[in-house]
């Protein structure tokens, strides 16, 4: 190659050294916890902090673990199915299962499908599956391009999308609001309010504790917050007021060729697994009942009685008690959700 | 694939090492070149290169046999054929709808009650650009200005060169073809020129273009709950949003275009510092402008005739611009009031001549730059509401309601654009914003380090470039 070339492209790394030593804390500090091993990927109680892809943190759980622990029954699902307490649904599951969250932010029927499929072609068993569905969840079929906290984690991406997910990380990382919320949060260890605001970029205060081995988080700060009458003040009561906004209404048809194509995958591998599969169609604050068009595909293909519409008006929506905000009902809904179905449910496929 | 996409990050180092190890072969540089060129815009929706493919044949068909035509009538045949094929396939993918939606409108205005099934036809991106490139190429051949190229390959390079593909320049064969058709060598000077650019684009596209979209698109959707102030600010935010964004994707192709070696055309000349409608307009998209100028205004007549006749012809060309925007009665609006704005020149006559370079500032230049760059924000309401309805009512809401205050974040991204445009100014008269700074190397690089920081600090918001539509 010319000398030229070699000079300019040594100089473009020259002048660019800046950023090769901020690639090189990235690599060190690794905030996103997605370059290094972790056992676990919330040590302690967690009152907040960096937010991870929770999709990545699920796949990454489940292989660093599948060979002590044998999982074979998984809880997919938007952020949604992160209050159904895996101890709850046990009690319905036969008494060698292992169950495991498989959940992640904003999921979309593509990633709920690559993981299952993932979990097929790595041996994996799937002997239970609860899959808490949305519209959203339904009608998604492409995962995010730009969103580090929704974007497919690499275990279940090609090739470049993987990479995407790593630079987009790091890109992430470079932005100066969040470098410096991260170094002011590492000095002080308070999360300050201009930290929060934006969920891309900076932090998260969700206040949890955590259990690695099921990849599960325990909301019990905030359940205690509730109990002790101080969670739901003025500012959070008045969010609730915007809803219902159309009572009655019915969401659009969110299965088209594409979303067949792959429930149809999803249906083949638990056919194959001769999995007990449930899905809940979610109880929204919302008030929206999800189109019967949907309900119905889903039926036809996974059979009659493993089909649950919790969507449109209900006990749980007509209380905002029932709910940490618009968008997430508590695990108080989630375990009776769960009773209603397992009273006359079978277990077996 | 857009340049403000990690895919892009990927693909223009090894589009770059690749080609440069072919430094010795030009021909097998421009094979390379057509293919990741129809990879790039393979990557925006792939069942399109068919049609890009299909202009390029036409095209370069056509000018062969107007090149091999002894007799002018033949030539202009050839020529005919090739306009009429291009500007059906461009009528149909962009224009059918509007039409027929028109046609509809105006047969229930007098009566007739009809009904036209209308088809869902996505817009193939940047069909209107290369339209236009393979159109003056044919035409040009057709007047003998240039010979036809042999070479299908150099002249299919010519065609899509992805960085100009999606949303120009708009490159004349006479510039940029005989540069496919010779060895190039790699400039250092050039290619570091060409860096310094593409860093300026994107500080342009997203410092400030993507951090205007929000603000915008909130007095645009919503402008009957805002207050004057605000829509005033939504108002020169979009005139700041487009110049930004367009200019930054030209000055990043041009960038780019550097480190392969290529020179393209410059499409903006610092707009915003002219002191007249018809200065801002020889700024302003050149390469469009230089386009209509030469292929429509002129064979209309151009100004060598009656006043009236310059008008007439100088509507037609902008209602024709607005046209080539959009398929949409607002931007025809927009282009027609754009050219009303030319007809004091004209009636008065004075032939003004205008310089490249832009004189230091005066207190009648300031104020005529201010005048013009407002007269050119109220037109360009038409431009960015979604009707001429909406554009009305934007400006009688901005007229009518009630003063009130703007947000720290408008006053924040006010603050930031007044900042490109100082670099701007700055560098008014060198060929981009970054090309003649006079500072110690170390001052230098501080300075190139702010622009990164600020891109950084601006950047995951990922607007959409506002020119890949048209």
């Amino acid at each position: 190659m010319n000398r030229d070339i070699l000079r300019f492209i040594t100089r473009l790394l020259f002048y660019s050294l800046p950023i090769l030593v901020l690639t090189a804390i990235y690599l060190l500090i690794d905030p996103f916890k997605v370059t290094g091993h972790y056992d676990n990927f919330y040590p302690g109680t967690t009152n907040g902090g960096v937010a991870l892809n929770q999709g990545y943190v699920s796949c990454a759980v489940y292989q660093n673990f599948v060979q002590k622990y044998h999982y074979d029954s998984f809880i997919f699902g938007n952020s949604r199915s992160l209050y159904y307490p895996v101890a709850k649904w046990e009690q319905y599951l036969d008494s060698c299962s292992t169950p495991l969250h498989m959940s992640a932010s904003s999921e979309t029927l593509l990633g709920l499908t690559r993981k299952i499929e993932w979990i097929d072609k790595s041996g994996g068993v799937l002997r239970n599956v609860l899959i808490t569905a949305d519209n959203n969840l339904l009608s998604n079929v492409e995962a995010s391009k730009t969103d580090r906290l929704a974007m497919l984690p690499p275990q279940l991406a090609g090739t470049i999308d993987a990479l995407r997910f790593q630079f987009q990380s790091f890109h992430v990382f470079m932005m100066p609001q969040f470098f410096f919320a991260v170094i002011d949060y590492t000095i002080s260890g308070k999360l300050k309010p201009y930290m929060i605001h934006d969920r891309q970029k900076l932090m998260d205060e969700d206040m949890f504790t955590y259990d690695a081995v099921h990849n599960e988080m325990n909301f019990s700060l905030m359940e205690k917050k509730i109990a002790d009458d101080v969670f739901y003040d003025q500012k959070r009561i008045d969010m609730f007021m915007d809803f219902p906004q159309s009572p009655d209404s019915i969401s659009p048809v969110a299965i088209g060729e594409r979303q067949m194509e792959l429930l149809q995958s999803i249906s083949s591998i638990v056919k194959k697994h001769h999995t007990n599969i449930v899905w809940v169609i979610n109880p929204l604050y919302d008030q929206i009942r999800i189109n019967p068009a949907d309900v119905a595909t889903l039926k036809k293909l996974f059979g009659e009685n493993n089909v649950f519409d919790f969507s449109g008006p209900n006990k749980w929506n007509a209380d905002y008690h029932n709910y940490y905000e618009t968008a997430h009902y508590r695990p108080i809904v989630a375990c009776e959700v769960l009773d209603s179905i397992y009273r006359h449910h079978s277990l077996k496929p | 694939m857009t340049f403000d996409s990690f895919d892009f990050a990927l693909f223009l180092p090894l589009a770059f090492i690749a080609y440069w190890l072919l430094a010795a072969h030009f021909k097998w540089q421009n094979v390379l070149v057509l293919a990741l060129s129809y990879f790039f815009y393979a990557c925006s929706d792939y069942r399109f290169l068919a049609l890009i493919a299909s202009t390029t044949l036409i095209s370069y068909s056509c000018a062969r046999l107007i090149d091999n035509s002894a007799s002018k009538s033949h030539r202009r045949l050839w020529n005919m054929v090739n306009i009429v094929a291009n500007l059906a396939i461009l009528f149909y993918f962009k224009y059918f709808n509007f039409f027929a939606e028109s046609v509809e409108a105006m047969l229930n205005a007098v009566g007739i009650e009809s009904t036209f099934t209308l088809s869902r036809i996505i817009l193939p991106i940047g069909i209107s650009f290369y339209t236009f490139q393979a159109l003056s190429y044919t035409i040009d051949v057709t007047h003998r200005r240039i010979k036809a190229e042999r070479s299908l390959i150099a002249y299919a390079t010519y065609i899509s060169f992805f960085p100009q593909l999606v949303a120009g320049p708009i490159e004349r064969a006479s510039d940029l073809l005989p540069q496919f058709k010779r060895k190039r060598t790699f400039d250092y000077a050039l290619a570091a020129d060409g860096v310094r650019r593409m860093l300026w684009g994107f500080f342009k596209k997203m410092a400030i273009a993507d951090s205007c979209a929000h603000t915008v698109n909130v007095c645009f959707a919503d402008y009957a709950q805002c207050n004057s102030i605000m829509l005033f600010c939504g108002m020169i935010l979009f005139s700041i949003q487009i110049y930004a964004d367009f200019s930054g994707y030209s000055d990043i192709a041009v960038g780019c275009a550097q480190l392969f070696g290529i020179r393209l055309s410059d499409n903006f000349r610092c707009p915003y510092f002219a002191t007249s409608i018809t200065e801002l307009w020889r700024r302003w998209h050149i390469t469009l402008t230089g386009w209509f100028r030469d292929y429509v205004y002129i064979p209309l007549g151009g100004s060598r005739c009656r006043k009236s006749r310059i008008i007439f012809n100088t509507i037609i060309v902008f209602a024709l611009s607005g046209l080539w925007h959009g398929a949409q009665w607002h931007f025809v609006v927009w282009g027609v009031l754009n050219g009303i704005l030319f007809i004091p020149d004209i009636i008065s006559g004075k032939k003004k001549r205008y310089a490249d370079c832009i004189a230091p500032i005066s207190p009648t230049r300031l104020l005529n730059m201010l005048l013009t760059f407002l007269l050119f924000s109220l037109i360009i309401v038409f431009f960015r509401a979604e009707s001429i309805e909406s554009a009305c009512q934007y400006l009688f809401c901005m007229a009518s309601a009630g003063p009130g205050s703007v947000s720290m974040k408008i006053l924040a991204i006010l603050l930031c654009s007044a900042f490109m445009i100082w670099v701007e100014w700055l560098n008014r008269n060198c060929r981009h914003a970054l090309q003649c700074i006079k500072l110690p190397a170390i001052g230098r690089y501080a300075f190139y380090y702010l622009i990164i920081f600020m891109i950084l600090w601006n950047s995951g918001k990922y607007t959409q470039f506002i020119y890949f539509q048209f």
